[in-house]
């Protein structure tokens, strides 16, 4: 019996559009995940790990696939009218429930099934490249089909199919949907799934999140966090730890609600209150109101406006339910949570003061989020809202316009969104008035709901349309969804261009110097753009009007009918898409990304050749820069002076420039001009006669940049309103071969039939060939900058003179000791803070309301020039300038001679107040500080490791600094977060690990690992010995990794030696773990402690494959009462268990090993334990 | 007056649901007869532009309907066979929306008469209580209240009294026959006894075509002398059904009577009946489905 109706609820399912459609769309998203090549390059798309992510993926959008079959197999005896009949009939409330349920579970997982076969299919096809494929195995997809899939369609059918029972309310069963996502959204916003963009390193959830996110996503990342390649292509995920908890939680909860279903469900019927009773009973005449007879009133004509206010009251009146409110004040927690994890714990659990700017940049993304989801579900509930109530006909035959009936339906859910964004907004100034800040910006807040209501609102009027068309409520939710995912992701099928992403312009970065600055002109024009086609739509979308449900045929026979406000909306349409492409690809050079690989690899395969000819060395620059902030235009003149160094006479110079320059004048009076090569920006000069040893030519340029129109895609943010950056290299000429352009991606290297990596390979014994001449060019650099009357422009050198002419500002600046030939100009509107620190003048030119860590800022720069010239040798500046940045930029500091630069939101809005959180302005600082020594005194040979002399060492000098100004806890806890970023980076690298002297450019190695190697290695040597030794290699001529290493061994004795081997050469994991400890109280007071350590180590090779080593090296142990240490002293431990027997003066509460983290170890929570007294 | 001329509707799964409809309403109540499937409800749906025809003209007093579908809105009062409510919206407030979707702007002629609407149809007691929870025939008595708005000249109903008691619908008779002094109703139905009640013309429907049309009196006369009655037991009924022209069974007190149709007494068993509209109406359906078989027995 049960069967029987089981199967009928399968065949209802099975016939309805929804199920074809959602069926359709998950094969298709299967199929993209495989083709796509989802997940790291090293990771095979059909291994256990990928498989597993790409089912934890599926099974979110599993969830309103599963909305649509619950509330469909509950409410439809409502819709339909059948209650009464199927309720009447013996049919058990079990079996009912069973069977009623069954149908949607299966239907869901069905639909859920088919994206594994889309995986499948898609891991077939041909173009996948062979190293993304493992050998075809069922095991991965069983196992995620059992871990993941399955308990979480079963959890999502069960709450939806019990609040659908309870509620029989098809808007409460959406919204149990937007509390599971929430439930997922918050627990990734308190950790740092890598899913959600702009996570953290550094952050760490806990084991709460993992067991609170009903996806199990966050679980599978937290287990799965320090996993490498090979690990992932071969290990199954043990379904153990928080996995096994979370799934147990989440299995025991979906049963836990099936019981409260089956105990609340009622065959009686919910909706059927009393049916009111007129008082005189059932009487048409008989009342006063017969004695009047019908008056006709003929209509005064149709007021399109009164038809359009009614019905927005009516459209918004059905939204005020409970439902909507409950919805509200989930997001509110949501939207808190967000700003919470974007702004208040920041990189390195660092917090941030709650700027407007910032809270909006957190709320931007969920927000867009939910106001998808809302109008998925509410836009289906309110467009077919007439033909569910079976209004359809009586609305339909009055003589309302369709276009009222639609403009009303999008104005509520407009009304919807706009409620949801202030929802957002103030959750955002209450947290701002909790953290006492009291700049709340209103009108920043009011661009929110332009910059991010203004494509939702464009969505809701598809989402019409799409139900227009749609067969049925159902079908139309998922063709929307079908359609938002296209949309958003048109550049994975190549349609990279803005103008193919339906409402989905390039995003308006907020930066707080530059405000919307020139993202803001191509933004409205895109919204236009759109806007008119969402126009256009929404016409078709009430010429259908009177025709929903209607056969497709015959829909689409009427749009076909004369339209003439759509016509001249599709003519509008064609008008603002034209000028679009003229801006973006007539004014400018459209490339696609394909083309700039081209482009690039050509240029390579066409000047490889240059790159090892002599050329002369510039040895002064002369340079005078216009700006022009307000227009984005600049001109870059001037003169190189330069000299033939080399022994041979100079025939010729290859002279390369931005090709993007609109004028280019370059000339040498001594050359003639051979060769002009436009598509690469390249110029030969032939010098007549040849460049003699020694003697000296010219090179003079002049160039100007106007880019005008727009660009699609990446705005070009050098030269902007406030905040230019300009960088030589952007501007300025080149002499030879311009290795930047090089493509630096493998995958696409191999495409183009170039060789694997670009950077040269270093050799073992520390030789490098040729030098780049660009990296030993020490030039002297004059400059005048001038720029717009209220800003200061600032360049290398000391400020010589500055002038106003003509309304404008100009600043001649002359370095007075040479520098390496990297430079930038900079100019904006900043506030001034200097500061004398013996002989250098400590600048910080930083936006105005910026003030709060200025002091700290100048206080660290300081420090840092007293740690770097008492351990590393003297400034040579008497400049140090700190210059704030606008958020642009990618980097979150940048070190140039004399000056460095720190992002807006890299420091200057941090809130330092708390002296317990990681000092992230000083590290900033310090660090930036560092590169004056280690990049711009000494310089690596451009060979791999190069990152090791400059990042590395520049690293080192950070934590040095800190150390000074904070005190040993606080490098303790970066090393903690350096640790964690190495574990996850290793993990996730596209790209076999390299030893760590070979790091190129990984951030996790040159960075994070190097922070604890470096650490360890002054743990070994002390400090003087390991600074002795850099100092030795800093007087080599362009040193790599491999000097560095052998300085360093050269003050090492044996063990040690070998050891620096081993953590700079291979990849080496250690596994120390308190493995029991015990402490008793003497007759003498005092306490024995007795310590079991287990310890070991292994080799990893560049996929992650381990072998076990012998271990035997002297580790620190410390045993502390609370915060004070009794004792720590260095042990020899063993490979297994070691015990170790010590006496301390009083009762020890804690032991740990190797407490100040100088070895690598994949799981240090393990290393300490809690101990009591016996 | 409403002139339909050679309608024809067939619907995309082959059924063809109007075929060359030509039919001429003046003022008044205009009944239209016909069997479950016969096409009613395409006509009326037709007739409200809620859909469109194959092929044929539509015209109301000079408008072309089909052409204008907009224009015949506007005079058009519309009561569907099966119509349903936004749920939690009172009476008043979604009379008064529907009055704005009509087209009547001034706010307070709309009150005035979403008042008088609502106590024609005794709801104005009522008028705050939601709609989606009336009783069947207060629910109907909404359906009318609402097709009453603004002026119509054209007033369709659609199976109007399914679901009023007979007081209901006797009140209901006498509101609509009201109406039809100024305006063309058109009433649909298969309750011969409401065209009989009401209409002083009307049309049979079958199989999409219009298969009799006329005054219901003289389609009764034209019976007159020609309708045959007999008492059969029960296991007489199919020979007899085979062995004469039987229009209509119709069971008496427990007994079958059939009733046949003859220019003379078939049988001396026979008695003379007199005619009524119902019988008018399964007379024009037996002649339709002789040729199939026979549906009266």
């Amino acid at each position: 019996m049960l069967r029987e109706i089981v199967r009928f609820e399968w065949r209802y399912h099975s016939r309805q559009p929804a199920f074809i459609a959602a069926s359709l769309l998950f094969f298709l998203l299967g199929f993209a995940l495989s083709v796509t090549q989802f997940g790291p390059d090293n990771v095979a798309v059909n291994s256990p790990y990928l498989v597993m992510e790409g089912f934890g993926l599926l099974s979110l959008v599993a969830l309103i696939v599963a909305g649509i079959f619950a509330a469909n197999a509950v409410l439809r005896d409502d819709d339909h009218r059948m209650s009464e009949i199927v309720h009447t009939t013996p049919v058990g409330k079990l079996r009912y429930l069973l069977g009623r349920f069954g149908g949607a579970f299966l239907a869901t997982l069905t639909t859920v099934l088919l994206s594994a076969l889309g995986m499948a299919v898609g891991a077939l096809m041909p173009w996948l490249p062979p190293e993304r494929l493992a050998a075809m195995d069922a095991r991965p997809y069983l196992a995620a089909f059992g871990v993941i899939t399955l308990p979480n369609v079963l959890l999502v059918t069960v709450l939806l199919f019990a609040v659908a029972v309870l509620t029989r309310n098809a808007i409460a069963t959406y919204a149990a949907a937007v509390v599971l996502y929430v439930l997922y959204f918050v627990s990734a916003a308190l950790t740092d799934s890598p899913l959600m963009a702009g996570s953290k390193p550094g952050g760490g959830g806990g084991i709460l999140p993992s067991l609170l996110d009903p996806f199990a996503l966050t679980s599978l990342f937290d287990v799965t966090r320090y996993w490498t390649a090979a690990e992932k292509n071969a290990r199954f995920i043990p379904f153990a730890g928080v996995l096994l908890g979370n799934r147990l939680i989440w299995i025991a909860a979906a049963l836990g609600i099936l019981t409260v279903v089956y105990r609340g469900f009622s065959f009686r019927m919910r909706k059927v209150s009393v049916p009111v009773r007129d008082r005189r009973a059932g009487s048409l005449q008989e009342s006063p109101g017969a004695s009047r007879p019908w008056s006709p009133i003929r209509p005064a004509g149709t007021s399109w406006l009164a038809a359009y206010r009614s019905r927005t009251e009516l459209e918004i009146r059905t939204f005020l339910t409970k439902s909507a409110l409950f919805l509200l004040l989930l997001w509110l927690g949501w939207a808190v949570s967000e700003i919470y994890g974007g702004i208040l714990t920041g990189e390195y659990n660092s917090t941030s003061y709650p700027v407007t700017s910032l809270v909006l940049a957190a709320l931007q993304t969920p927000a867009t989020i939910l106001g998808t989801i809302l109008i998925l579900y509410y836009g289906a509930e309110l467009f077919w809202r007439e033909q569910r109530f079976r209004m359809a006909s009586i609305v339909d035959s009055t003589p309302v316009s369709g276009t009222a009936m639609i403009a009303a339906k999008w104005t509520a859910l407009a009304v919807l969104i706009g409620a949801m964004l202030l929802g957002g907004a103030l959750a955002g100034v209450a947290l701002q008035v909790a953290k006492g800040w009291p700049d709340f910006q209103p009108f920043l807040y009011l661009s929110f709901f332009y910059f991010t209501g203004a494509p939702l609102l464009l969505y809701a009027a598809a989402a019409l349309f799409i139900h227009a068309l749609s067969p049925g409520k159902y079908a139309g939710m998922i063709f929307f969804l079908l359609f938002m995912i296209v949309s958003r992701r048109a550049a994975a099928i190549g349609l990279e261009h803005d103008l193919w992403r339906f409402a989905n312009p390039p995003s308006v970065p907020y930066t707080e110097l530059n405000g919307f600055g020139h993202y803001a002109a191509p933004f409205h024009g895109f919204m236009l753009h759109w806007l008119v086609l969402a126009l256009f739509l929404s016409t078709l979308t009430s010429a259908l009007w009177r025709r929903i449900g209607a056969p497709l045929r015959e829909r689409l026979r009427l749009l076909a009918r004369r339209n003439r406000p759509a016509r001249a909306l599709a003519a509008m349409f064609a008008v603002t898409g034209g000028w679009i492409f003229y801006n973006t690809n007539v004014v400018r050079d459209y490339v696609t990304a394909a083309e700039i690989s081209d482009w690039k690899a050509d240029y390579e395969k066409a000047y490889k050749r240059i790159e090892k000819l002599p050329h002369p060395r510039i040895l002064a620059v002369d340079g005078e820069v216009d700006l022009y902030p307000a227009e984005q235009r600049y001109r870059v003149a001037g003169r190189y002076a330069l000299v033939n160094e080399s022994a041979q006479p100079i025939p010729s110079v290859y002279v390369a420039r931005r090709r993007e320059a609109r004028r280019a004048s370059l000339s040498i009076p001594s050359a003639r001009l051979a060769v002009k090569d436009d598509r690469f920006g390249v110029a030969r000069f032939d010098f007549q006669p040849p460049l003699a040893p020694g003697a000296h030519a010219q090179l003079r340029f002049d160039l100007s940049f106007d880019a005008g129109g727009f660009a699609s895609g990446q705005q070009d943010d050098a030269v902007v309103e406030n905040g230019t950056f300009l960088m030589n290299l952007r501007a300025f000429p080149t002499l030879g071969y311009r290795e930047s352009y090089e493509l630096s991606d493998l995958r696409e290297r191999r495409k183009r039939g170039l060789s694997g990596a670009s950077t040269a390979v270093l050799a073992e014994n520390g030789a490098h060939g040729a030098v780049d001449p660009s990296t030993d060019e020490w030039i002297d650099l004059r400059m005048t900058v001038s720029t717009a009357g209220d800003q200061i422009a600032l360049a290398p050198g000391r400020l010589e003179r500055s002038w106003r002419r003509g309304g404008r500002r100009w600043f001649r600046y002359r370095t007075e000791a040479p520098i390496l030939n990297r430079f930038a100009v900079s100019s904006g509107r900043y506030a001034v803070a200097k500061r004398r620190h013996g002989p250098v003048d400590i600048e910080l030119y930083y936006h105005p309301p910026h003030a709060a860590n200025v002091a700290h800022m100048l206080d660290t720069a300081a420090a840092s020039l007293d740690v770097m010239q008492s351990s590393f040798g003297s400034y040579p500046h008497h400049q140090l300038r700190i210059v704030e940045l606008s958020s642009y930029w990618p980097m979150t500091g940048y070190a140039l001679p004399g000056t460095i630069y720190l992002r807006e939101d890299g420091g200057f809005l941090t809130d330092a107040r708390d002296p317990n959180r990681p000092d992230l302005i000083a590290r900033r600082v310090a660090h930036e500080v560092s590169h004056q020594w280690f990049g711009h005194r000494v310089n690596a040979a451009n060979v791999e490791g190069a990152s090791i002399i400059v990042e590395s060492l520049a690293k080192y000098s950070e934590l040095r600094v800190v150390e000074r100004m904070r005190g040993r806890e606080q490098v303790r806890q970066l090393l903690a977060i350096e640790l964690d970023r190495y574990l996850s980076g290793r993990a996730g690298a596209t790209y076999p690990e390299v030893p760590l002297y070979k790091a190129d450019n990984q951030g996790y190695l040159f960075y994070s690992k190097a922070a604890v190697v470096l650490f360890a290695i002054r743990d070994l040597l002390g400090q003087e010995a390991m600074e002795r030794a850099i100092r030795a290699m800093m007087q080599e001529r362009h040193p790599t990794s491999v000097d560095l290493v052998r300085h360093l061994q050269a003050v090492a004795d044996a063990a040690q030696r070998a050891l620096i081997e081993q953590w700079m050469k291979e990849i080496v994991l250690y596994d120390l773990r308190v493995a029991a400890a015990q402490a008793h109280r003497r007759a003498d007071g005092r306490y024995d402690v007795i310590v079991r350590v287990e310890a070991g180590k292994s080799r990893a090779d560049g996929r992650g494959r381990e072998q076990t080593l012998a271990f035997g090296e002297p580790i620190e142990i410390a045993v502390a009462a609370d915060s004070r240490v009794l004792d720590s002293r260095k042990h020899l431990l063993r490979r297994g268990t070691n015990e170790i027997k010590l006496v301390v003066a009083a009762q020890p509460s804690s032991v740990t090993v190797d407490p100040e983290i100088t070895r690598i170890d994949r799981n240090p929570v393990d290393n300490g334990m809690q101990l009591s007294a016996r | 007056m409403l002139t339909i001329s050679r309608l024809s509707k067939t619907y995309g799964n082959g059924v063809r649901a109007l075929d060359r409809v030509d039919l001429t309403i003046g003022r008044g109540l205009f009944g239209l007869l016909g069997p479950n499937g016969a096409g009613k409800s395409t006509l009326m749906r037709t007739i409200a532009a809620l859909q469109e025809p194959d092929a044929g003209t539509i015209v109301l007093d000079g408008l072309d309907v089909l052409a204008e579908p907009q224009e015949l809105r506007r005079r058009l009062g519309y009561l569907p066979q099966d119509f349903g409510v936004y749920p939690g919206i009172s009476a008043a407030l979604l009379l008064d929306h529907i009055a704005v979707l009509k087209g009547i702007g001034d706010k307070r002629a709309r009150r005035e008469q979403v008042h008088a609407l609502l106590e024609l149809t005794n709801l104005y007691s009522v008028r705050h209580k939601a709609v989606s929870t009336f009783s069947g025939g207060m629910r109907q008595r909404f359906g009318i209240a609402q097709a009453l708005l603004g002026a119509p000249s054209l007033i369709i109903v659609d199976e109007p009294t399914a679901g009023l008691d007979p007081e209901e619908r006797n009140r209901f008779h006498n509101l609509l026959s009201e109406i039809g002094e100024s305006a063309v109703v058109l009433l649909s139905t298969h309750i011969v006894e409401d065209v009989s009640d009401l209409c002083p013309r009307m049309a049979i429907l079958a199989g999409g075509r219009v298969v009799r049309e006329g005054e219901p009196a003289r389609l009764i006369a034209e019976l007159q002398g020609k309708l045959w009655r007999k008492t059969v037991p029960k296991s007489a009924v199919e020979s007899d059904c085979a062995s004469h022209d039987v229009i209509a069974t119709r069971l008496f007190g427990g007994q079958t009577q059939i009733y046949v149709l003859a220019d003379g007494r078939p049988e001396p068993e026979f008695e003379p009946a007199s005619p009524d509209l119902e019988d008018v109406y399964f007379s024009v359906l037996s002649s339709l489905s002789q040729r199939e078989e026979k549906i009266a027995c």
